[in-house]
């Protein structure tokens, strides 16, 4: 009778300690008062306490009691079907940042650092076991989208410099487009894929080409190949079919403003592509047209390998836009 | 009977090790959000594969905090480009291990900002000395320009005048030594210094800053190339190839390809950023150099 006693209080013990270890406390230290910050603190909270719940007991994501939008949700379910991950601390501080249009007019609000460890499932995953996600939310303090955040590194870059071009806010709207383009890669968001590419964007693969010449030196030419959407986006398709996994990086990110068209924005960046069975590396060029700021559009999306030199890399002067 | 008590204390010691070490951790995490908390305190924190990188990342990170914090506070909105004294002696920095990343936290008081008011401080990018007067109100603040010092003695022990209007001065100057609050009539007085103000703005000092932590010449090379696509700096290249020779800065190199300094643009006199007083390109006559034009 004891023995059952104590068995018995150890089970709820340990309950009680897995319940705890699953909590996690967030808060802003600045950056938003009143309300608002109560309800994302209170939101982020929740979230990430669901998260580490659900990893726990191997169950999916309960969102009840969660302001969240289905965005965020379907972000989350994508990432979650390929990889579990936990919340790597229990108490988190972090600055508010304030997500600005054009106008100055705060249009949402970001949390970023918040450490998660990827629980991979199998071998088939290629990407850091540490990561970083940032959370965004609407004005109301709603949770609005999800994502792995790019290197801290190139974000303090890019932001020193939008601070000396006079456009940092239009820097972290950018930055956050491209994080999620990234993560449609990661997630294998077609949807994503399908409401960001222009009905009319122009897809460019450009490919290495040895030959041989007649002194026996191998000569490499670079061949272009178009695509329109549909096609690139087939393509893709098939590529989500067909890998467990995907990890996309983006390094090296510059950001150039179309001097005639203030609406344009060139982004350059170095992109990786790793699967279980396959990777390569190549320089990527996406022109984005911001002229309706909350749907932003890829109007040209290019690929180059990297032993291409800089001078053909393609920028935004090669391409005439309407 | 033996191996096994060994065994028993091996476990026993490295359980305790473990515990150890995890609740060290987690010490650390409760200081670092107790600080966190507290309004008292500007910080930034980045997580990297490296300890030193994550510490470069987290004061780049601070930096741009403090520069916030500088910039909303009303009255030392002038002096958005005042940086407290060599940000790293000043601030206090925690370390931990998060998986088998570095994560670095940086913290530095906020009175130690405010108290730049009374304090001599250097700009953390040039390490150029700035003195700020006591006045409660920041006084106006501009830069002195530097004159011309006579070739034969570069070393400016020639007084630095400000001939710079109050309301023309952009915004990223900063204070200078001795400055009365009074009427600009007041200012133009010379004012007793022995080393040039930089004559730079915030971002342009620090580009000069990076370059001098560089070293040799094939660093220089590497960094200016990243620079030239950051849009930093528009051009550079060797002596021949200057279109401008005023124009440029000119970095000088001995003859081991090691950098000995960075002159800034100008005609007979030029800053010396690494000595932060007047020199010149002859003094330097024979030695390798590279140009490159600062964007604006």
């Amino acid at each position: 009778m004891k023995k059952v006693f104590v068995i018995a209080f150890a089970a709820l013990l340990s309950t009680f300690a897995l319940r705890a270890q699953d909590e996690v406390l967030f808060e802003f230290s600045d950056g938003i008062e009143g309300s608002v910050k109560q309800t994302m603190e209170q939101n982020t909270s929740r979230l990430l306490t669901a998260i580490n719940q659900a990893e726990s007991s191997g169950k999916d994501i309960n969102y009840r009691g969660i302001g969240i939008d289905d965005l965020a949700t379907q972000s989350i379910g994508m990432m979650w079907n390929n990889v579990k991950f936990r919340v790597v601390d229990d108490d988190i501080v972090e600055h508010c940042l304030r997500i600005k249009a054009s106008n100055g007019r705060v249009i949402g609000y970001q949390a970023r650092n918040i450490a998660v460890v990827m629980k991979p499932i199998d071998d088939s995953y290629v990407g850091d076991l540490n990561q970083e996600i940032c959370i965004n939310f609407d004005p109301s303090g709603r949770i609005s989208d999800f994502n792995i955040t790019m290197g801290l590194q190139q974000y303090v870059r890019l932001m020193k410099e939008g601070e000396r071009l006079n456009d940092a806010d239009r820097r972290m709207q950018i930055l956050h487009w491209v994080e999620q383009f990234r993560n449609a890669y990661v997630q294998k968001d077609i949807r994503f894929m399908e409401d960001v590419f222009s009905d009319d964007a122009l897809i460019v693969t450009g490919k290495v080409v040895k030959r041989q010449h007649t002194d026996m030196k191998p000569i490499s030419k670079v061949e272009y190949t178009t695509q329109g959407k549909q096609q690139y986006l087939n393509g893709l398709r098939r590529v989500f079919r067909n890998n467990a996994y995907i990890n996309v990086k983006f390094d090296d990110i510059q950001i150039v403003r179309h001097g005639a068209k203030p609406n344009y924005y060139g982004v350059t960046l170095k992109q990786g592509w790793f699967t279980k069975n396959y990777s390569d590396e190549g320089i990527v060029f996406i022109v984005w047209d911001f002229t309706d700021e909350f749907h932003p559009k890829i109007m040209v999306r290019t690929w180059q390998p990297t032993e291409i030199d800089d001078s053909d890399i393609f920028t935004l002067s090669n391409f005439k836009l309407n | 009977m033996r191996t096994k008590s060994n065994k028993c204390f091996f476990l026993l010691a490295f359980a305790l090790l473990f515990t150890t070490m995890s609740m060290a951790q987690q010490t650390t995490s409760k200081e670092i959000n107790k600080i966190k908390r507290s309004s008292s305190y500007l910080y930034a924190e980045a997580t990297m594969d490296s300890e030193a990188e994550a510490a470069e990342v987290a004061y780049e990170l601070l930096m741009k905090q403090v520069d916030e914090y500088i910039g909303s506070k009303k009255k030392l909105t002038s002096a958005d480009n005042v940086l407290i004294k060599d940000i790293r002696s000043r601030s206090e920095q925690m370390s931990m291990m998060r998986g088998e990343m570095h994560r670095v936290f940086v913290y530095v008081k906020k009175n130690d900002i405010e108290g730049v008011m009374n304090t001599t401080v250097v700009n953390a990018a040039s390490g150029a000395t700035i003195t700020i007067n006591d006045n409660p109100v920041l006084a106006p603040v501009h830069r002195a320009p530097v004159q011309a010092a006579p070739e034969e003695n570069p070393v400016a022990t020639t007084p630095v005048v400000n001939e710079v209007p109050v309301n023309e001065v952009p915004a990223e100057e900063v204070a200078v030594d001795e400055v009365p609050e009074t009427s600009l009539d007041e200012e133009k007085q010379p004012a007793a210094s022995t080393a040039v103000q930089s004559d730079l703005v915030g971002w342009q000092q620090r580009v000069i800053t990076e370059l001098l932590e560089c070293g040799d010449i094939t660093a220089i090379r590497a960094k200016l190339n990243r620079l030239k696509a950051q849009y930093r700096v528009k051009r550079f290249g060797t002596p021949d190839k200057c279109p401008n020779s005023a124009e440029a800065c000119w970095i000088i190199f001995d003859n081991n390809g090691n950098l000995i300094t960075i002159l800034g643009a100008g005609s007979d006199s030029r800053i010396d950023y690494r000595e932060m007083k007047l020199s010149s390109l002859a003094n330097h006559r024979g030695k390798n150099a590279l140009w490159f034009i600062l964007a604006k």
